[in-house]
């Protein structure tokens, strides 16, 4: 019994060692999402018709395609592309950026269409420039009301991750599927990873409720 | 205010993290010039040709690219990755060659180009304990799985052709079809010998039977363009002094003796 709770320990920190890999795709990845999804939704919401066209366009091409598809065309099209050797960390990065920057985008710009318009007509009588006003007061405003959304989307991301194990990076995934290989076991380490998935996600959710609280206006 | 500074802090130590990353990869390309460097790609959850044990990749044929390294007197970079990811990495030449129990088919070797053979796999039908099967002639009318793409899914098909109401199942991981059957909507799953064996002793419900077909000899792969081939026919050399000379059987029996 001893022995078999020590083997079993052994298995599921080897899985559990995958969440660094996994969190580190997660939140770089976030990051990148975040910035060039609220680019992309000031896009949308410019009075530039070429712009707005332009942000929907990227939104429907990434959200029209699969992911693993993107993924690869980064992964191997690149190199023959541009002759550059790209390294699984950033084509991942650069590929779950792209993609949930489609998906922020559209949160962003719903958080922008939810505000009161005298917002953007006092700005207007105010006289301050486009881009100043989208920074300094519509976009603050809109993060605020769609922050469960966007959380959403972080939760969403952290378990697209798992494609990158397709690529050979040891996340929760890959280690899980590694384990299932070597004992001839497949379900005891695909619960270990869902375990460790969940517990993460748990933790997100904690500090986006905390977040929220932090931020809301009474 | 204090908290979006914080989130400012996590974010930008993020962003280094990645950063120390790529330079880490790039000084150890740097460190090693006097060696010619070949980076191998293989699939590691195949035992006992390839797995991973405590983060380190073995395996039987781990053990002979490290040999033929020997021999060639060139440094190797394993790099595991998913085994469909595997062919494409080496048409952008991510990888500069394959060993990972990949067998020679003719539809693999019209865009790839291969090494002598280095094994012959046997193979066997891992059934349900009490399914009964004699001979290939019980195929018929049963639903029987492969792992898609093996040189076992050729044989099945093959053998579909022969015997009436045969159909094959091909997915991507044997451990899928471990589940079908288990769950009785497969009648039984086409694996290379040794594997069937593994399969068995982990599952208490399972029996193996030998099967008469043979499958396509495990290669190694390059790309099928001028620079690869140089190392290609290198390869071949290896191998053949390898099996010349002891080395071939003492791995063998390190991981292949059943």
């Amino acid at each position: 019994m001893l022995d078999y709770l020590r083997a079993e320990s052994s298995t599921f920190l080897y899985v559990l060692g995958g969440v660094s890999c996994t969190l580190k795709y997660t939140f770089l990845s976030f990051i990148g999402g975040i910035v060039l999804g609220t680019f992309l939704a000031v896009l949308k919401v410019s009075p530039s018709v070429l712009a707005r066209r332009a942000a929907q366009i990227y939104t429907s091409v990434f959200r029209g395609t699969p992911m693993l598809v993107q993924l690869s065309m980064i992964y191997f099209g690149a190199p023959s592309l541009v002759s550059y050797r790209i390294s699984p960390l950033l084509a991942g990065v650069i590929a779950f950026s792209l993609n949930s920057a489609a998906y922020v985008s559209e949160i962003i710009r719903t958080g922008i269409r939810t505000l009161d318009r005298g917002q953007f007509e006092a700005a207007q009588a105010l006289s301050i420039p486009f881009l100043l006003m989208m920074k300094d007061i519509i976009i603050p405003q809109a993060f605020r009301n769609v922050l469960p959304a966007l959380f959403n989307e972080l939760i969403n991301l952290l378990k697209e991750t798992a494609l990158i194990s397709f690529l050979g990076e040891e996340d929760i995934m890959r280690r899980a599927q590694l384990v299932s290989a070597e004992t001839y076991a497949y379900f005891k380490p695909l619960v270990m990873a869902a375990f460790c998935y969940y517990f993460m996600i748990l933790i997100l959710s904690g500090l986006g409720k905390k977040l929220e609280k932090s931020m809301s206006y009474d | 205010m204090v908290l979006s500074m914080q989130k400012i802090v996590l974010g930008i130590s993020f962003i280094f993290l990645g950063m120390a990353e790529f330079y880490e990869g790039s000084l150890a390309a740097v460190a090693e010039t006097q060696k010619i460097q070949l980076k191998m790609g293989l699939c590691a959850d195949y035992p006992p040709f390839e797995f991973k044990k405590n983060g380190e990749i073995l395996g039987f044929d781990v053990d002979l690219a490290h040999a033929i390294a020997e021999d060639l007197g060139v440094q190797l970079v394993m790099q595991d990755m998913d085994y469909s990811a595997l062919v494409p990495a080496l048409q952008s030449r991510r990888i500069d060659f394959v060993i990972s129990s990949m067998a020679r088919t003719p539809e693999r070797a019209k865009n790839l180009s291969f090494s002598d053979p280095y094994y012959f796999s046997e193979l066997a039908l891992v059934l349900k304990k009490g399914t009964l099967f004699g001979a290939e002639t019980d195929f018929r009318g049963k639903r029987v799985g492969v792992q898609l793409g093996s040189t076992m899914e050729k044989y099945a098909k093959t053998e579909a052709s022969l015997h009436e109401g045969m159909t094959v199942l091909a997915l991507g991981k044997n451990h899928l079809l471990i589940q079908e059957i288990k769950s009785g909507r497969l009648f039984g799953m086409v694996a290379e010998k040794i594997q069937a064996q593994a399969f068995v002793r982990a599952n208490e419900d399972l029996k193996w039977a030998p099967l008469s077909g043979q499958g396509d000899g495990y290669a190694i792969a390059f790309k099928k363009e001028v620079p690869e081939q140089v190392w290609k026919s290198r390869f071949d050399g290896a191998l053949k002094r390898l099996m010349r000379s002891s080395k071939m059987r003492v791995l063998r029996k390190k991981w292949l003796a059943s």
